[in-house]
Formats: structure tokens, sequence, C-alpha cells
């Protein structure tokens, strides 16, 4: 025993195995925020990704541009069809957003959940790892990013934000396998069904509606957007639409399949939400996990 | 000393270059579900190890295993391990075996299967993934096999190069 004790060599990977064990564990956990150390190492390397990515991009985006030209005469043909269409819906745009602004006045609306505000980002990066969990952004604090807001592409929802440094932060996907990471969204219907997404199905590649309504018809292919319920994330945020419903194992919950509209697997520009409508407080079981 | 700060520097872009192809080329290479892992660093860190100065190489896992961890995971720990145990295993291992650039290279190339084990299990036991082993033979292993392979063929002879003139020098 005393030998044992003696063995330099083998206390220290014993005490650097207790020590990093100690560390996994600690930093596994649902964190508020990350350390200075951290968030240094961080916003540096976020500032050279973020040179290397703008140059990787203009150099394939000249490719892409020259793919583009051959498709540039009958997209023209095709949209220049639909210029009509598009003034006619342009003024009847207008005169609803009067019409509405002015019923608003009487009313006396101030504000309504729907109101948010945006900020726009671009990927920096995304670990093969973690590559259905999470992205890393280029705006952080310093663009008033915070924890919980909204991140979509021009598709659809996508995930939220989970930590933030002062010029990165780091997006958690909704196809992560976090339980605790759910959205309150509806089903759009003639009469709406609210309920949670939570959950992914990698091998149907759908995320996973939870709701009470066992009784109502679920039509396939009606929309799902963001209810704005759950108190983190603005309503009519859309998600993706129905493909099929199956009820749990307990017969208690209806479970619908959404195929996202966002493409999950390849994510390059983001838009981040900001909800105006005050956030309630949340706690662990709600929307959202902080 | 400003050879192996030199050494240190060519760690830091093999992750950067890995970086950068995990999120660019693996879209390029397929829009499918399988996933792609560059492991360019691991390939350096050996060769550093053995036609280099072993000590030296290990603690460049170290510091490129925690930056790793910080920038991808924010888990700290697990890169930070399992990095500096691999380089020094392989180490072990090379032991036995004539020094060729031949051998060295398949001593790296099941180094990385076994790095790609342990990230999975590992993984798996904190309860980030969910796939099973099948899947992941299937969607990720071989791809990322037949990437390295390429890889350390490209890389093997540079590596070697630099690693056996860098190491040694005292200036």
């Amino acid at each position: 025993m005393q030998n044992f004790f003696l063995n330099k060599r083998l206390l220290i990977v014993l005490v650097s195995a207790i020590f990093i064990v100690v560390l996994v564990g600690y930093t596994l956990r649902d964190r508020l925020g990350l350390s200075w150390p951290e968030m240094f190492v961080r916003d540096t390397v976020g500032l050279v990704q973020s040179s290397v990515n703008g140059t990787y991009e203009s150099f394939t985006g000249y490719f892409d541009r020259m793919s583009d030209l051959k498709n540039t005469y009958k997209e023209n043909e095709v949209l220049k069809s639909r210029l009509e269409e598009y003034v006619k819906v342009q003024t009847e745009k207008y005169e609803l957003e009067k019409k509405v602004k002015e019923l608003e006045k009487i009313v006396g609306i101030k504000d309504t959940l729907k109101d948010y505000d945006v900020t726009y980002g671009t990927v920096i990066g995304r670990s093969a790892d973690l590559w259905y969990e999470n992205i890393i952004i280029n705006k952080g604090k310093s663009s008033g990013v915070k924890p919980n807001m909204a991140v979509m592409t021009a598709d659809g929802l996508v995930g939220k934000i989970k930590t933030v440094t002062q010029f990165t932060s780091t997006v958690q996907l909704l196809t992560s396998n976090d339980q605790s990471n759910r959205v309150s969204a509806e089903i759009q219907d003639q009469t709406s069904i609210f309920g949670f997404i939570q959950g992914y199905d990698s091998e149907s590649k759908c995320l996973l509606f939870k709701c009470n309504e066992l009784t109502m018809d679920i039509k396939k292919g009606s929309h799902v957007i963001s209810s704005g319920k759950g108190g983190v994330f603005p309503p009519g945020l859309p998600i993706g639409s129905v493909k099929k419903t199956t009820i749990d194992s307990y017969g208690l919950n209806r479970i619908a399949y959404i195929e996202p509209f966002a493409n999950f697997y390849d994510i390059n520009q983001v838009v981040i939400v900001e909800r105006f409508a005050a956030q309630v407080d949340v706690d662990p079981s709600r929307e959202g996990d902080l | 000393m400003i050879k192996k700060i030199n050494l240190l520097f060519i760690g830091f872009i093999c992750f950067a270059i890995e970086n950068v192809f995990a999120k660019n080329i693996m879209t390029v290479v397929g829009n499918t579900d399988h996933i792609v892992v560059l492991r360019l660093v691991i390939v350096y860190l050996i060769f550093l190890a053995i036609y280099g100065e072993r000590n030296f190489a290990i603690g460049v896992a170290f510091v490129l295993g925690l930056a790793f961890d910080i920038i991808n995971l924010e888990i700290i720990g697990i890169y930070m391990a399992i990095l500096p145990a691999i380089v020094y295993l392989a180490t072990k291992f090379m032991r036995y075996l004539p020094e060729y650039m031949a051998t060295v290279s398949t001593v790296c190339f099941f180094s990385i299967v076994l790095l790609e084990f342990i990230i999975f299990i590992s993984f798996r036991l904190m309860g980030i993934v969910q796939m099973d082993l099948m899947t992941f033979v299937e969607k990720r292993l071989v791809y990322t096999m037949v990437l390295n392979f390429v890889t350390i063929l490209i890389s093997s002879y540079p590596f070697a190069k630099i690693s056996s003139k860098w190491a040694f020098s005292e200036f």
C-alpha cells in the first residue's frame, strides 16, 4: 500500500482523472453563463472564424453566382408575369396595414405579443460532433443578443440562443436532444390546436409536436407556427407542416410529426428575433430552459 | 524556442482547417445526414510525438484539446483529456514497431478510429447523442475514415519533415 501511493506517475494519472471528471461534470450541467476565460477565447477565435468564413464564402459565392447567371433569363420571365400580382398585393397590404393601425388606435392597443425586433447573423462555426445540437453565430452581447431569443432562417424557426459572449453566441437547435428544449406551438387549422414542440425524430427527420387534443382531426400539411404562449418566443414564427400523427404509448397525448420548413443540415444566415412584449419569468419546466 | 512556437502555431493552423472544414465543406460533400469529420490535429500530434519530442506533443495536445472544448463543445475536459492520452498511447505502441512512415501512418489511422469511438461512447454516456452503434458506424465512422485515410496520405510527409526538423533544433 505504501508503495502504491509512492508511485508518482500513477498518482498523477489518478488525480488528473478525478480532476477531469469533475470538470466535465461541472461544465456539462446547464450553466447560466460562460466564465470570462471561455468568453475571451471564444471571442478571439470568433473574430478569426468570421474573417475566414467571409473569404471562403466570397470564394464559393463566385461559383454560385456563375451558375445563377444561367438561370437568370428564365427566372426573369416568370417574375415579370407575377409583377402585376405583386402591385395588387402591395396596395392591399398597405390598405390593410392602415386599417389595422386605425383600429388599434380606436381600441387602444399599445403593443401586442406579435411585436418583435430582428438582428441578422451569420453562422461562423458548427462542430461535427454536435452537428444537430449547436451552431455558433457572429452576433453577441454587443449586438443586443440575449439568451433565450428565438433564432430563424428565412424558412422557419431553427432554435434559440443558449449562451452569449461579447461578439459570438451559441444557438441550441430544435433538433437537439435536450429534453428541456421546447417551444410552445400551434397547428393552424379551422380551430388552432395548441401544444409543444418537444424532441426530434432523426429517422423521419421530423420534429415532434405533443398536445392533449385526442379527438380533433389534424390535417396533413397544416402549418405549425410558434404560439407565443410559452412566454419566450414571439408568436407567428413558422416552424413546419404536419406529416403524420400518432397517439403516444400511454394513449394520453397526441404526437404530430412536423416536417420543419428550415433545412437543419445547411444553415448559413440566421435571423435573431427579440420579443418586445414582456417576457414571463421562465422556470425550467417551461419554454426555453434558462 | 522559436521553432517550438512555430510547431504550436502549425497545430493551431491544423485546428483552424479542421473547424472551417466542419462548417463549410461538409455541406458540400453531400446534403445527406452523413457526418464526415476531418481529424487533422491528431494526425499532426502523433507525427510530432514520434518524429519530434513526445512531451512537447502532449503539451500541444492539451492546449489544442482545451481550445476545442471551449470553442465547439462548451463542455471542458473531453478533448483536453482524450487527445494527450491518445498521443501517449500511440508513442507507447510505436516502441514495438519500426519507425517507418507506413507504420506511423497506420498507427495514426487506428488512433483516429479509437478517438472516434471514445468520443462516441462518452457522448452517448452523457446523453448528448442517442445514435446506436450501427448508425454511428454506417453514417459517421466509414466516411470519416475514408476521408482521414486520404488526409494521412497527403499530410504525413510534410508533418514528419517539420517535426523532425524543428523539434530538436535549439533556436
